[in-house]
């Protein structure tokens, strides 16, 4: 308990009460509705009330409802640490020794490793500039993520349902390994010439080239758009419906200014502008409030595209806005 | 000088030795047996060619004159064919014909013999000093510095097996008896009427140091040269033998005499009260101490006397009224009314170590010398007036006359009798019985002799006030010592002939598959194993009693001695860059406990901590915990350590050297391969080559606590790769990181497994050694292939250990995966969330919201190599060798 207590308890203390979290999903707990859970998951105080201050920009469109996107931990079936021996995918800690050698006095179960007080935290290297991806998917299937991530290097990519095997400009979603889930293998069966997704300028432009319904959550468009930041939009491959710009850099260097600006909006700006560089697409099904799926890990068949840009961007805001003191004063 | 000289027994001695060592030549290198290479016939004697070498007419043996203790020069023979692996330069081996003339005498009879501990060149480095040790002279340079070529012994080791030494006789070796007298007149003997806690204490001075606690002084003077009785404090046996003590203290404290019979026979060696000491007899017969069961007079036998007994191998004095064979109600504890037996024990070579034993030809020729009795007799009286064989173990020791008329029992192990078994075929077959004079080989004691300039090494007597320069040093047993061989040098040294390899490293074809020994059967005991791997060979002895003993051998080996068995039945390959003697790791202050562990089967290593409480700065000794990295640490104590310095330089090679896969609990969420020298973790967003940015790995069913620790991480830690493949990692969070890797379990020592290391916010550690990596993984390997072949029917350098394992044991060796010995090649990082022992809620690493295994791909290339090569150079294991080990592969 004391342990606990030092490895974490100075964390809220320090950085203030932070109730909001780290990307979509994060956004998805409410604290007030859980208070057992907060306080099973690690035995020390939290604080008794997150405050969520309302969006500043939109005051009708509290950032609590948004979080209703996001699943609660007990609504899944979290993979639970298995004991039978047989199933236990880590060996690693069930090579007892062999001997049952006792010690000859109790052993400390932990040893700790103590600065000097004299470290520097020496610069990172400048490496040569890298060719980086400017977005990275991830394929789901309901809560799980399959297959290898794919990292767009090209300007237009395609995601779509071919059996073929992904290249640099296709991810092919019936080539990732699929979940036993024959409603998940049926709809992503469908997906056919899916939707290409086209990044220049800082702009970038989704088109739906399948003749399915396709639902895109953007938070930043959602945000410029003055819509709830969870507002799921529908788009088809039928008129204006067929494209539409889902990201400007622009405007984002907007938010990130706020994000950066006096102390009482930083907060929320800076939880809001850590997922504009997540965007969430589902094939077929759609959900939110209207559908019968309200959360987007009930999907059979879903997206999860992260633009590097922006989260550099806001990498930048992260890290200012978690400075070290302690370190910073040494270094 | 004058140190060495009391060091190896020279002379003015008056006082016989209280206690005695290893029959020379037991565990030395020992001539090995086998003429001129070129023979081919090695293991066939040849007794024309002997004796021609006799006459002088051939040369096919070594000739070596050693002074016996008339002053005379008598030729022995000695058989030497197995050039030392580092033989020295200036020495031409031909073809192991040495002829050498010591220009020397052993002073007196009551001198005991001396060895060397090893015959063959040996390179030492020792205080810095680097001395190159060749056996002998060589015959064409006897004109030349006869100083030239003379061997040197190793720092003077104990007989493990077969030293008989109190606490006392311990420190009267390392202080001197004058300063020992001087000391224990201060405490007065205690009488019946002391309290008991005094007589146990009086009592327990006078106790017999086990093998184990040998094991530690021996290992300890091969470091540091001196000895020290504190190492033997915290012994396990010894802490047996006290609660003994303690337990027949309080029995007899209600009969006074017996009590006072009890401590008069321990000061005195039994020589002052000859009665029976007796205690009631339990239903069983025997008596339960400290959670252990034995026969009282073994116990107590084995307390004050002897420093292994069995009962089997026992038999009562004949003045003995309440022995424990007469199963009257009271048993009779006096340690000196029980003898051993030779012929059921043979001293030396109880637990018939294949290790110890002469070579065939050595037994062969021995009879055939020109003086059979002539080295013989200086150790052994002939059997007529040869005191009983207990006298092996307190020989000078004056005795009662009511001594045991045991003589005819043992009679028949003598040298003359060796040449009757000339069909002996392989070492492993040979009956321990016949060997036990053989193995007084006095070739060894050649360095010994005056003129020899004195061995470069430091005696034992250097602390002792005693010992600095008077001639008449009564311990003259010091040199004992040099009989006694390091336990490391003797079965590197022989150890190649001994199981029959033409070569020491065996090239893949080694002779193994051609003499396979008698798999073990499950159903079958020890005793009959032992019976089917000497075939026909008990009729040889006529008067061999039924071997019907306990088994007694050692049950586990030291590291370094597996090593050596590795390298003789696998190569060099996996041992490159490495020394023969690791050098065990031997606490040398109390600042350590010492634990022992057995990570792979029969072989135990020593892992010291940290006493609580104490703490070690600045400098580190070698042997303390953290030893790979002990320059590095500032602070040390049992339950933190300071490190500073970046270590070796960071590797920039630009290539692919590790995996990280980020989980949280139990779900692996991500992972990415670490291709710069510096890699860091970090909770950031940016996606580069040189970091993981958990910040970029999304999880739609996250834990709010993941949430918290992913914020906290901010500039998460680094990973550094430096070029000798090591890994070390820096915190840069404000918080603690929780790190447990294999290579830090070793370091820390101690026993506990997946041991935690918290670092703190800008701390570093190092969390991968290849170097001590690769040594855990290739042993492991080895060792599981070494047990395969045990299991297979195979001869191995292990089977006299693996013999006697349970069947249990060996299967767990044979079919342990490379999958338990990942730990070795990864390191594990939860963030800010402790786990393990101390944090019961999140018992592994696995109930942590977030946390990162690296993978460091050169382990598992070295860990590939190995399996590989066992794979490729051994026979595979079919399906009946699977369902042997319980590993169903079978199609159903």
């Amino acid at each position: 308990m004391s342990n606990e207590q030092e490895d974490f308890g100075s964390l809220f203390n320090n950085q203030g009460e932070l109730g909001i979290m780290d990307d979509f999903a994060e956004f998805g707990f409410q604290t007030t509705t859980t208070p057992t859970n907060w306080a099973a998951a690690g035995n020390y105080m939290y604080p008794d009330q997150v405050h969520l201050p309302a969006s500043i920009n939109n005051p009708n469109m509290p950032i609590n409802d948004w979080l209703e996107d996001a699943p609660m931990p007990d609504c899944y079936n979290v993979p639970s640490t298995s004991t039978d021996e047989n199933n236990d995918p880590f060996p690693f800690s069930n090579i007892s020794s062999q001997s049952s050698l006792k010690p000859k006095t109790p052993e400390k179960a932990v040893v700790e490793v103590r600065p000097t007080g004299n470290e520097m935290l020496d610069p990172e290297p400048k490496y040569p500039k890298e060719e980086k991806p400017w977005c990275t998917i991830f394929y789901y299937e309901l809560t799980v993520r399959l297959g290898k991530a794919f990292e767009a290097k090209v300007p237009t990519i395609t995601i779509d349902g071919a059996t073929g095997a992904s290249d640099e400009c296709r991810m092919s979603l019936t080539s990732q390994p699929s979940s036993r889930n024959s409603k998940s293998s049926q709809i992503r069966n469908t997906v056919g010439a899916g939707i290409q997704l086209a990044y220049e300028n800082g702009e970038l432009w989704l088109t739906v080239l399948t003749d399915q319904i396709v639902f895109v959550q953007c938070p930043f468009l959602n945000q410029t758009l003055n819509k709830p930041l969870k507002y799921v939009f529908r788009l088809q491959n039928k008129g204006d419906q067929k494209r539409m710009k889902i990201f400007d850099k622009e405007q984002f260097e907007q938010e990130k200014t706020l994000a950066l600006g006096p102390l009482t909006e930083k907060e929320v700006a800076d939880e809001r502008m850590r997922i504009f560089s997540n965007i969430r697409v589902s094939f077929c099904k759609g959900f939110g409030e209207t559908y019968s799926r309200l959360k987007v890990v009930n999907l059979p068949c879903w997206i999860e595209i992260i633009l590097h840009e922006p989260a550099d961007e806001y990498d930048t805001v992260f890290r200012i806005n978690n400075e070290r003191p302690e370190i910073g004063s040494r270094s | 000088m004058g140190d060495h000289h009391n060091l190896t027994g020279l002379p003015g001695t008056s006082i016989p030795p209280q206690f005695n060592y290893s029959q020379p030549g037991t565990s030395t290198g020992g001539p090995l047996y086998g003429g001129k290479p070129s023979h081919g016939l090695e293991d066939i004697p040849d007794v024309e060619e002997y004796e021609r070498n006799l006459l002088g007419a051939g040369a096919g043996f070594n000739l070596l004159n050693v002074g016996n203790m008339a002053n005379e020069f008598k030729p022995i023979i000695t058989l030497d064919t197995k050039p030392p692996r580092d033989a020295n330069k200036s020495l031409a081996f031909n073809g192991g014909l040495k002829l050498i003339t010591p220009k020397t005498e052993v002073p007196d009879e009551h001198t005991p013999m001396m060895s060397p501990v090893n015959t063959t060149t040996k390179i030492l480095q020792r205080s810095g000093i680097k001395m190159e040790i060749p056996p002998y002279l060589d015959p064409d340079s006897q004109d030349d510095d006869p100083e030239d070529g003379v061997n040197y012994p190793d720092p003077d080791l104990f007989d493990t097996k077969n030293t008989n030494m109190t606490e006392y006789d311990l420190d009267v070796l390392k202080l001197g008896k004058p300063a020992v007298d001087e000391a224990r007149k201060k405490i007065e003997v205690p009488d019946a009427s002391a309290p008991p806690n005094k007589i146990v204490e009086y009592l327990m001075y006078y106790r017999t140091l086990k093998e184990s606690e040998l094991i530690q002084l021996n290992a300890y003077r091969t470091k540091r040269n001196r000895l020290s009785l504190n190492l033997v404090k915290n012994n396990i046996d010894r802490e047996f033998d006290q609660k003994a003590c303690e337990s027949l203290v309080k029995k007899l404290k209600d009969k006074k005499n017996d009590l006072q019979n009890l401590i008069d026979v321990v000061l005195s060696k039994g020589t002052k009260y000859t009665g029976c000491i007796t205690i009631p007899r339990t239903l069983d017969g025997r008596l339960q101490v400290h959670g252990r069961k034995g026969f009282p007079h073994v116990v107590y036998g084995k307390l004050w006397r002897f420093n292994e007994m069995t009962k089997n191998e026992t038999r009562h004095v004949d003045h003995c009224k309440h022995a424990f064979e007469m199963k009257s109600d009271m048993v009779c504890v006096n340690p000196y009314h029980y003898e051993i037996v030779i012929g059921t024990m043979i001293v030396g070579q109880r637990d018939h170590d294949n290790r110890d034993m002469p070579p065939p030809h050595q037994r062969y020729h021995t009879p055939g010398r020109q003086d059979p009795v002539d080295d013989m007799s200086r150790f052994i009286p002939p059997a007529s007036i040869r005191p009983p064989p207990m006298n092996m173990h307190t020989r000078p020791q004056p005795m009662p006359q009511q001594l045991p008329s045991v003589g005819a029992t043992f009679a028949h192990p003598l040298p003359h009798q060796a040449p009757h078994n000339p069909g002996v075929s392989h070492p492993y077959s040979i009956a321990p019985q016949t060997h036990y004079p053989l193995n007084m080989n006095p070739i060894p004691q050649m360095p010994q002799m005056p003129q020899m300039p004195p061995p470069l090494h430091q005696g034992y007597g250097m602390n002792g006030p005693s010992c600095s320069s008077e001639n008449n040093n009564p311990f003259h047993q010091n040199h004992h010592y040099n009989d006694i061989s390091h336990p490391n040098h003797y079965s590197y040294d022989c150890g190649p002939n001994l199981y029959g390899f033409p070569t020491p490293y065996p090239d893949f074809h080694h002779p193994f598959n051609q003499q396979p020994h008698q798999p073990p059967q499950l159903s079958q005991n020890h005793t009959s194993q032992q019976g089917s791997h000497q075939p026909g060979h008990q009729g040889q002895v006529p008067n061999d009693p039924p071997i019907s003993r306990p088994v007694l051998q050692p049950s586990t080996v030291t590291l370094d001695v597996f090593r050596r068995y590795c390298r003789q039945t696998f190569g060099n390959r996996f041992f490159e860059g490495e020394s023969e003697q690791s050098g065990a790791i031997i606490r040398s202050s109390n600042k350590f406990i010492e634990e022992f562990d057995s990570p792979i089967c029969g072989v135990t290593v020593v892992r010291p901590r940290m006493t609580d409480g104490e703490v070690l700065e600045n400098i580190m000794p070698e042997d303390a915990p953290y030893h790979d990295i002990c320059k590095f640490i500032l602070r040390l104590t049992s339950e933190s350590v300071t490190f500073s310095g970046e270590g070796p330089e960071v590797s920039d090679l630009n290539e692919k050297w590790g995996t990280i896969v980020y989980y949280e609990k139990n779900l692996q969420i991500g992972e990415k391969k670490c291709s710069r020298g510096n890699f860091h973790v970090d909770g950031g967003f940016i996606c580069s080559e040189n970091r993981y940015s958990l910040g970029l790995e999304p999880n739609p069913i996250r834990e709010p606590v993941a949430f918290k620790v992913r914020k906290a991480i901010v500039d998460g830690i680094r990973f550094s790769y430096k070029k000798d493949g090591s890994v070390w990692l820096q915190n840069r969070m404000k918080y603690p990181v929780f790190v447990t890797s294999g290579y830090l379990d070793e370091q820390s020592g101690g026993l506990k497994k997946d041991k935690v290391h918290k670092v703190y916010g800008c701390a570093s550690i190092k969390t991968f050694g290849f170097n001590v990596s690769k040594q855990i993984i290739r042993d492991a390997l080895l060792s599981k292939q070494m047990a395969t072949m045990y299991l297979q029917g195979k001869l191995t350098p292990m089977n006299y250990i693996y013999e006697k394992k349970t069947q249990e044991e060996l299967r767990r060796e044979a079919t342990r995966t490379t999958d338990s010995l990942a730990k070795y090649c990864c390191v594990r990082v939860s963030f800010c969330k402790g786990f393990g022992e101390a944090y019961p809620e999140r018992p592994s690493i696995h109930d942590c919201p977030v946390w990162i295994e690296l993978k460091i791909n050169i382990a598992y290339d070295f860990m590939d190599s190995i399996c590989q090569y066992i794979t490729n150079c051994f026979e595979p294991l079919g399906m009946e060798d699977f369902a042997k080990l319980g590993i169903n592969v079978s199609d159903d």
